[in-house]
Parts: structure tokens; sequence; C-alpha cells
């Protein structure tokens, strides 16, 4: 097991180090100069001035070397757009907001989609199945920018139950300011809650036709001892495996959702930092993003092994 | 047994559910004492109709719009900078409007100025104002200010300053900072002196140049001055309290500004709103005050203005859409080089009706430069007047249209019947209105002049024109507040080749480069419209309308000036009123 972990922990290293040459070389080959919109208006001095205190004057090698080294220590470099912003910076500023959203509509998806997925288990086959499926695959259906926006037109816009846009700050980041995150929350929760709804049901389906259960059952042991111990536990194999992945997206965020709600979340920049060409701060956040899913497939693994017994990892014991 | 595991299922969802919505109901009472901005931002209006005036909340909620990635004054370039700016911090002058929409300049920073009778020198006095810090602004913060900005190691942009005596000789490390044309007479007084008379300087003064700067504080701020307004001093009539960037920008009144007591707003929120569907939701639920035009809400916005239920604020701007010509190699057809034929193409189309039947909107151009652009103090020109209403009066009828178009053909020595000439109107294809517009023109042209001519919807329509692939388009420009930045723009090698199809004139080069070192404002508008009647009597270009801004405003909100060569907004004198 020791020498397993050792072996992953070099593995994420060096993949690590991939995505971050293959980033730099893409972005550094992507076309447009992410100085040029501040520089075009610029007297020559000036212009070279400014090249000169992003190392944009400097050779494409010496640059990769340059950012490597800095990303040793942790330093990616500033912001080309925000002048003495760095990565450490807006990572502070922005993660916490796109993390509460994400959590918050996890934590509401995941459990209300397990309870359906388990209601519409056990009452296999009856209307509160159907409405389950249809509802899951309808949520799943529409994206989250349609839903997005009329939760906020007929919520916020029409009954005024809500304010349209806004999040949170200061004391209130990551408690308070409820009325704000409703919106969002929901729209982003309802398709964990499809997910895991869809998931549970057919999970718990897959434990109720195994041979061990109906064994529990001629043993006469009581249904809730039969559902509790034998099939719900057994069917939360693939939830807990997939439950560490979706908290890394969520941690991430949404895109769309911090579009619509205007809310000053990671996601949201990370795509103006592309759109700006923003260099030090797209690679920083390409390797940050890379990192924390790396970890979570490497705590995926070990998780397996965890919950279930059956799944040996390969070089362990036979 | 298995029912009561379903009852128990159901009520477990039933809590979690209630649990969610009752996080949510908590939220009220939560959030009520909450220091974020957004809390007053979403109660504003209801507090508006239900209150008396002198309680009102004066909070104005605006968008933030365009890049914003510095408030340092000097440093600052894009528009969604310099509106922030703007009201944070008090130039010499401040630009806001008259009562007819114009822009003017009133005295911010300085209780009064002196210009010298050559123009060269300004002198200005300043008023006692203060930075937020409590220390008092003084002469040396606008040297300081200055060159600052002429140094090339802080990467500024130095167009506003470069008609300051020595700016360039300066930046290019050529002289000493005491030779630069700005110097602090005494604590209250600072003077500049220019290379030569300039009448848009004033403009500079107000838009960028005249912004004083502290030299202490810009080297105590630990990060880049002027993307952390915790390190930052300001001396208008706001402070920035707030900048989530990408997001959003909070503005509280300043009560050290030299004017505070007629700043009524007490917060300013500006928030970034990437959807417009999301800023119509805003402004409909009156979350947002002001909101600009957009083709899928307008209708219905103009619709409520007409009911009085909001404010429709339309007036004419600084954009001026022409007709460009294939002048250098004669176009596609051979025929653009000749002056006749482009008038006869200008004078043919009615621009009222364009205005009406294509946009249904802008105001009719009769001249280049557009009504709202001054020179120096002075208006230039009016509203539907110009030398091409003249000419169209001349040539009235198709048939002096056509006459007018054969004396071109003529004078080329082209043989031919106008049913046979082909025009070649090039139009990017990914803008339906122009093409729509296009058509128009293309209608108009074959049954007034009865020629041919050729819509040419294409991908690539500015490349086309760089290379001068074609006969015709329509192009627009956006000067600054001068005739100048308008007419050098026409007249190649000064201006932008692609933009006119080169069209140059050596009496017009030789007027543009005097044109500016004249002191008198008069003497100066009259060359200024000798260079403009030059182009138009020959047709350089053939403008047709001038562009406008428009804006929805709730009823309740008073005293924003909407300027064309400042900020979009100037809410220094705002308020809500208890409408």
């Amino acid at each position: 097991m020791v020498k397993y972990v050792i072996r992953r922990f070099l593995e994420l290293l060096l993949a690590l180090f991939l995505i971050a040459t293959a980033t730099f070389f893409l972005t550094a080959a992507a076309p447009g100069d992410p100085l040029i919109a501040r520089t075009m208006s610029l007297p020559e001095a000036s212009r070279e001035a400014l090249y000169a205190k992003y190392g944009l004057d400097k050779p494409l090698m010496e640059r990769y070397v340059i950012t490597m080294k800095g990303m040793l220590h942790g330093d990616f470099g500033e912001s080309v757009v925000y002048e003495g912003q760095t990565l450490q910076d807006i990572l502070r500023d922005k993660l916490p907001v796109s993390a509460r959203l994400g959590l918050q509509a996890l934590l509401l998806g995941v459990i209300v989609g397990l309870l359906l997925g388990i209601l519409a288990a056990i009452k296999r086959e009856t209307w509160i199945d159907r409405v389950v499926v249809v509802f899951a695959v309808l949520l799943m259906s529409v994206p989250e920018l349609v839903l997005g926006l009329m939760f906020q037109k007929f919520f916020a816009g029409t009954l005024k139950w809500f304010p349209v846009i806004g999040w949170p700050s200061g004391d209130q980041l990551w408690l308070g300011g409820w009325k704000y995150t409703v919106l969002p929350t929901l729209s982003c929760a309802l398709l964990h809650i499809a997910t895991y709804s869809r998931l549970m049901k057919t999970s718990i389906l897959d434990v109720m036709d195994q041979d061990y259960i109906l064994t529990a059952r001629s043993k006469g042991l009581s249904e809730p001892r039969i559902v509790w111990s034998h099939i719900l536990r057994n069917s939360f194999i693939p939830i807990v495996t997939r439950l560490p992945v979706s908290v890394a997206t969520c941690i991430t965020g949404s895109f769309i959702i911090e579009k619509i709600f205007s809310i000053p979340g990671i996601a949201a920049y990370y795509i103006e930092a592309v759109s700006a060409n923003d260099l030090s701060i797209v690679l920083g956040e390409t390797v940050f993003i890379a990192a924390l899913f790396i970890a979570v497939v490497f705590l995926t693994d070990i998780l397996y092994t965890v919950v279930d017994p059956r799944i040996r990892i390969q070089g362990g014991k036979r | 047994m298995k029912k009561k595991l379903t009852s128990l299922l159901a009520l477990l969802l039933t809590a979690a559910l209630l649990l969610s919505l009752a996080a949510c109901g908590s939220s009220e009472t939560t959030t009520t004492d909450s220091t974020t901005g957004d809390d007053t931002a979403d109660d504003t209006a209801e507090e508006v109709t239900t209150e008396s005036a002198s309680t009102v909340e004066q909070t104005l909620n605006i968008l933030l719009s365009g890049t914003v990635n510095t408030l340092d004054p000097t440093g600052s370039s894009w528009t969604g900078e310099y509106q922030i700016v703007s009201q944070s911090q008090a130039s010499l002058l401040r630009i806001i409007t008259d009562d007819d929409g114009n822009d003017i300049y009133v005295e911010d920073g300085c209780e009064s100025y002196d210009v010298s009778e050559d123009g060269l020198v300004y002198t200005f006095y300043l008023r006692e104002n203060y930075w937020s810090d409590g220390v008092k602004v003084v002469a040396q913060d606008y040297v300081d200010s200055v060159l600052r900005n002429l140094n090339p190691e802080n990467g500024f942009s130095t167009t506003e300053y470069l008609p300051i005596k020595n700016a360039q000789a300066y930046y290019d490390g050529e002289c000493d900072a005491s030779e630069v044309g700005v110097v602090a007479i005494d604590e209250n007084t600072v003077e500049y002196t220019l290379e030569e008379p300039n009448s848009t300087f004033l403009y500079y003064i107000a838009y960028r140049a005249g912004y004083p700067c502290r030299l202490d504080v810009i080297e105590a701020a630990t990060s880049t001055y002027g993307t952390d307004v915790s390190e930052m001093v300001f001396n208008g009539p706001f402070t920035v309290v707030e900048w989530v960037k990408e997001n959003k920008v909070t503005l509280e009144k300043n009560e050290l500004y030299w004017d505070a007591e007629n700043v009524q707003l007490e917060t300013v929120v500006m928030q970034y709103v990437a959807e417009y569907s999301t800023q119509a939701t805003l402004f409909d639920a009156q979350q947002l005050d002001i909101v600009g035009y957009n083709d899928d809400y307008g209708a219905d916005w103009e619709a409520q203005a007409e009911a009085g239920t909001i404010d429709y604020i339309n007036k004419v701007g600084a954009y001026t859409y022409f007709l460009a010509f294939a002048i250098e190699n004669g176009g596609n057809s051979g025929l653009m080089g000749n002056a006749n034929i482009r008038q006869a193409l200008s004078l043919a189309i009615d621009r009222e009706e364009l205005c009406e039947t294509i946009w249904g909107r802008y105001e009719p151009a009769y001249a280049f430069v557009p009504s709202a652009v001054p020179c120096g103090t002075l208006t230039y020109n009016t509203a539907g007047e110009g030398l091409v209403k003249t000419l169209q009066e001349q040539y009235s009828t198709d048939e002096a249209l056509q006459e007018l178009f054969l004396t071109g053909l003529d004078e080329l020595g082209v043989d031919l019947e106008l049913s046979e000439v082909v025009i070649d109107f090039v139009v990017e294809a990914d803008n339906v209105a122009y093409q729509t517009q296009a058509e128009y023109i293309a209608q108009t042209w074959q049954n007034r002049l009865g020629i041919q001519v050729n819509v040419d919807v294409t991908t690539d329509a500015e490349e086309r024109q760089q290379q001068l692939d074609y006969d015709v388009g329509v192009n627009g420009w956006e000067g600054g507040a001068s005739p100048y930045n308008y007419l050098f723009v026409v007249n190649v090698p000064y201006g932008l080749k692609y933009l006119t199809g080169v069209y140059t004139n050596e009496y017009v080069n030789e007027l543009l480069e005097t044109v500016t070192s004249i002191a008198d404002e008069a003497e100066q508008a009259e060359i200024y419209h000798e260079i403009e009647n030059t182009i138009l009597e020959e047709a350089g270009v053939g403008p047709l309308y001038f562009s406008d801004v428009r804006y929805f405003q709730q009823t309740y909100v008073e005293g924003v000036y909407y300027t064309n060569f400042g900020p979009a907004y100037d809410f220094s004198h705002a308020y809500i009123s208890a409408e």
C-alpha cells in the first residue's frame, strides 16, 4: 500500500509537470499578444518597459525555464491584466466564493438526490418511481443556463423573493447572505439531484437483485435491517467513489452560473483570464485545477479499497 | 414495515427541502446588518416609493462596463476605468453637460483659470480640496502627476500630456524635469506651458492630464498603485471602498471633497452583469437604475418611457458613419477616383429617409464632424446643417445627379451609358442591419442614377477595403473632442488609409499642419470648416448619419450627466428623488 501511494504520488507530480509544460507552450502559441491592448497606444519606450517587466521580451525557452523555476516555489508570476495581482491573491479572493456555491449545491443535490433515488428504488414501478425518473431526465436535459435565467426571471424578477444578482462578501463570505445564494445554489443543485437520484436508484436495484439479499431474507432478517445493513451499505459504493470528483468539480465553480448571477468566483475569472490572454494566471489556475483533480482521483482510488475490500490495488497481495 | 420506511424517507426528503428553504427564509434577518453593498441594492426601489425625499436611501445602482484593470488616474486608459476614476478623483476641470446635453468643462480641482493671449500658458488657481486621507491637494501634486506620466518606465499613455512644452523631450530623456512646461507657482497655483497653442488642451486637462497624484502614497503602496483600493487616496466626489475584480465596484461619498455638500448620493454600486437578460431583469425589478439600449428590450422600454414609467435618454453621439470610396485606384469599377461621380453617389442619398426607414434612429449627417463635437469652447457644427445639404439642394433632381455622374464619366474618358455602370458595394456579412442599409442605398442609386449596383456581402469587408478591392463601403469613425480628431483621419498621409480609400489633398494637408497652432478659437473653427468643406466638395467621404447615445433611467434618478467625451455618465450631482 505504501509503495502504491508513493508511486501514485510520483506519477501525480509527473502529470502536473506535463500539464504545466503543455499549458505553457499552448498559451504561448495561442494567437494574440497579452499586452497588445495595454500597449498599442503607448510610445515605444513605455511599451518596451512593460514587455520587459513581464519578461515577454525574452526568448520562449528562457521564459519557460523562469516560469518552471517560479512554479517550484509556488510563484506563477504577476497577472498581465491586473498589475501586482498574483495567482495566490486571486485564489484567496475568488476560490472561497466558488467553493461555497459548489459545496452548498452539492450538499443539497446529494441529500435530495439520494433520498429520491432510494424512494424510487423502493417504490419501483410505481408512480413515485416514474415521477423521479422523468424529473431526473428532465433536469439532466435542461442546461444550467436556461434554469438559471428562468429562476432569475421568475423568483427574482417577477416574485422578487430573492435578489437578481450578487454574492455575500466580507464577514458573510462563508456563512450569511443566504438570500443571494438560493437561486445560484438551486440552479447548480438540480443537476446533482438528477445525477445522484439516478445513480442511487440503479445502484440499489443492482444490489437488491444480489443473492445475498435473498439469503438475508431467507434468514428472516427484518426489512429495515436488510435495507439498512445490506442494500444501502453496498449501494453507496459507487456514490462514495463518485463524490470526490463532484467535490472537486464544485470547488472549481460553474462558469455559467457565476456569469448569470454575477458571482465573483474562480470559474468566471478563469474564462476572463483566458480571453484576456493573462498567461501567468491561466497557467497557474490550470495547474491548480489539474492538481486538485489528480489528488481527487488518487483519493478515490484509495477510497475504493476502503469501502469495498473486494477491490484490490494493483501490485497488492492477491 | 416497508411502508414505514417509505414514510420515513418521504419525511426525510421533506425535512431536507424545508431545511434548505428555512435557511433561505432566515436570510432576511441575517443580511439586514450586512456590510455588503448588495444588501442596499435590492431594497432601494421599495424604499424610494415609500419614504419621503429627505429620507430616501441615496444609493445608485449602475452597470460596470468595459475593462477595469487599474484605478490609477494616470495609468487608466479604458473607458470602464475612466468611468470610476472620473467620479473618485477631481481633475482641474470636470466634464459635465449643459441643458442642451452638450459637453462642457466646469472648474473642479481649480476655482478659476487663465489662458494667456498667445494660447501658450494655462494658469490654474486651486481650490481648497483634500485627499481622502486628510492631506491638502497642492500644486506640486499636479506637477508630480505630469512627470510621473512622462516617465517611460511607468508605461503610461502620454497622448494628453504631449502638448506640454518639452513633454516629448523629457519622455525621450533629452531634458531635465525642470524644463518640462509644468510648474507649481505656489501651493495653490499650477501653470502649464504648451509647445504651441492647442484648443484641445482644456479637454485633455479635464479628461486625464489634470489629475493630481500623491507620490508618497504611490511609493508607500505594497502592490502596484491603482490595483488595491485600500492603498489609494481619492480627491473626488466619491471614494472607492470596494473593488471585486471583474465583478463589482462600490463607491461612497467623499466627505472631504470640496463640494461634498452638493454630492447627495451616499453609495454607488457598479456591478458587472454580462447577460443582457439579467440586466433587463435587474432594470425591470428596479435593482438597476440606468441601462443601455438593447435591441431585445429597447422597444418595450421605449413604450414604458412613453407611458412615463421610466426615462429615455436619447442624444446625438460622436460617431460619424459615412460612405467610403476606393479613391486611390478608382475601385473595381475604375470610377471612384472622380470627385463628380463620388459626389453624385453621395448626394443621391436622402439621409433623413435612411435614418427613419432603415434605422429608426440616428441624426442625418450633412457634415463630417458631428454636432456633438465642439471647437474649444465654441459650438462647431449645427445639427441638420452642412455643405452636403447645400449641395443636395443644388442637385435636387434625378436629372441633375445623372448629369453630374455623366460629367464624371466624361472627365475620366469613359464611354459608358449610366445603365452600363456597375458599382461594387462591399458590406460585412455578419451584420444584417448593414446589409439592409446597403440594399437600400443600392436601390436608391439604381432608381435615381440609373446605374447598376452589386451589393457584395462578404466576411472580409475590412480586408477588401484595405486592399482597395471595392468601390463603395460604409465606415464609421469616432474621434475626440475636437474637429481635428475627425478631419485628420480622412486625409492620408495623416489619416487611416482603409477608412477613406486613400483620399488625399495637398491643400488640406497644409491646413492640417497649421490649424492646431492657431490660438483664436473662432479663427481655428473657420480653418476647420475650410478643411471640412474642401473634403466634402470633393466627396472625399460621403457623411450619412451621426450615432446616438441611448440610455433608460429609472424616474427616481435625477441629475446624471450623459457626456460624449467624458465618462458615460457623471453622477457627481445625481440623487434619488422620492418619486
